[in-house]
């Protein structure tokens, strides 16, 4: 990216075709809102397809903030992608 | 990030589709990775998975470069999960697909006690997966929920087609191809089996249902 907080392209690569992309990005969970509104402004003026996603991090005990202020927004929960915790990092001997 | 996320589906068939991975994370916890991979897999198989295989080699229904033309009528089409797992040898994401909560959950128990060490992570129905990690005493760490599709909906094809082609998250099974075999089973030139083994050669990521599959492609 040439800009990364404007979200701009190298321009060489702008017409490119993909067959599939994935743009990530943060935003606190208060925002979470607005950006899905204007993810749906977005989607009216491309001339594709999106899949929309969001992750956070569970609480102490694996509760979800998202699980519950999703279906306010007009998303119902349906499919996800859990991470089970069970990752380590190694320890040198 | 993922590609199993948007699996295209009604809950009730949804309700036999649960991936479970196994990803190493280079320089944290790849010592030895290849073989907690195989591990992974070996593990997997006792459980009744209905694929398996690794991101970089696919799963165990993969093209095959000695063919002939009798390959229409007669074709080794038995899954053979020793070629899979013997064929793991470089770091990367593992995968074994089920379809049942049973099969799935037992899976998971298994992997909690054998405490592999690297990341393992459910994709499915958000809330057997929240159930799984209730029944085998596991605090989850992470979630990301889909959120359906936005944009150009009336480019997306009809419903099946939708539901098998988006069991491959990287899009290596077509529209087309799905429809063809949609088609195929419909004249009756091909068992909903045999479709479903097909368009499972084509998942390089091993994530393909063909269970599910086979009910999409008998219309049930």
């Amino acid at each position: 990216m040439t800009d990364p907080t404007r979200g701009l392209f190298n321009p060489e690569v702008l017409n490119e075709k993909v067959m599939s992309a994935i743009i990530e990005f943060r935003t606190p969970l208060g925002q979470v809102g607005v950006v899905l509104d204007v993810l749906e402004q977005v989607a009216e003026g491309i001339d594709t397809v999106m899949a929309v996603g969001v992750a956070e991090r569970c609480g102490y005990n694996g509760e979800s903030v998202l699980e519950k202020i999703l279906p306010e927004y007009g998303y119902p929960i349906l499919r996800a992608k859990t991470n089970l915790g069970l990752g380590q990092v190694e320890v040198a001997s | 990030m993922t590609h199993s996320l948007h699996r295209f589906g009604r809950v009730e068939d949804l309700t036999g589709d649960y991936i479970v991975f196994a990803m190493p994370a280079r320089g944290f916890n790849d010592t030895d990775a290849v073989e907690k991979e195989k591990e992974f897999l070996r593990r997997a198989l006792k459980h009744g998975p209905v694929n398996l295989g690794d991101a970089k080699k696919g799963g165990w229904y993969r093209p095959q470069k000695e063919l002939g033309p009798t390959v229409h009528w007669r074709r080794e089409t038995a899954p053979d999960p020793d070629w899979v797992i013997d064929g793991v040898d470089a770091p990367g994401i593992v995968a074994a697909v089920f379809d049942s909560y049973e099969a799935m959950a037992a899976f998971v128990r298994e992997l909690r006690e054998a405490n592999l060490g690297v990341s393992i992570n459910i994709s499915a129905l958000a809330d057997r997966a929240a159930q799984c990690c209730q029944d085998c005493e596991i605090t989850r760490h992470s979630v990301e929920y889909s959120l359906g599709f936005l944009g150009r909906t009336d480019k997306l094809p009809e419903k099946e087609v939708l539901e098998l082609s988006t069991m491959c998250g990287h899009g290596t099974i077509s529209f087309a191809l799905a429809a063809k075999m949609l088609d195929r089973v419909r004249c009756g030139r091909r068992t909903p089996e045999e479709a479903a083994r097909t368009l499972a050669r084509f998942c390089v990521c091993s994530i393909f249902n063909p269970a599910r599959a086979e009910k999409i492609l008998a219309g049930e």
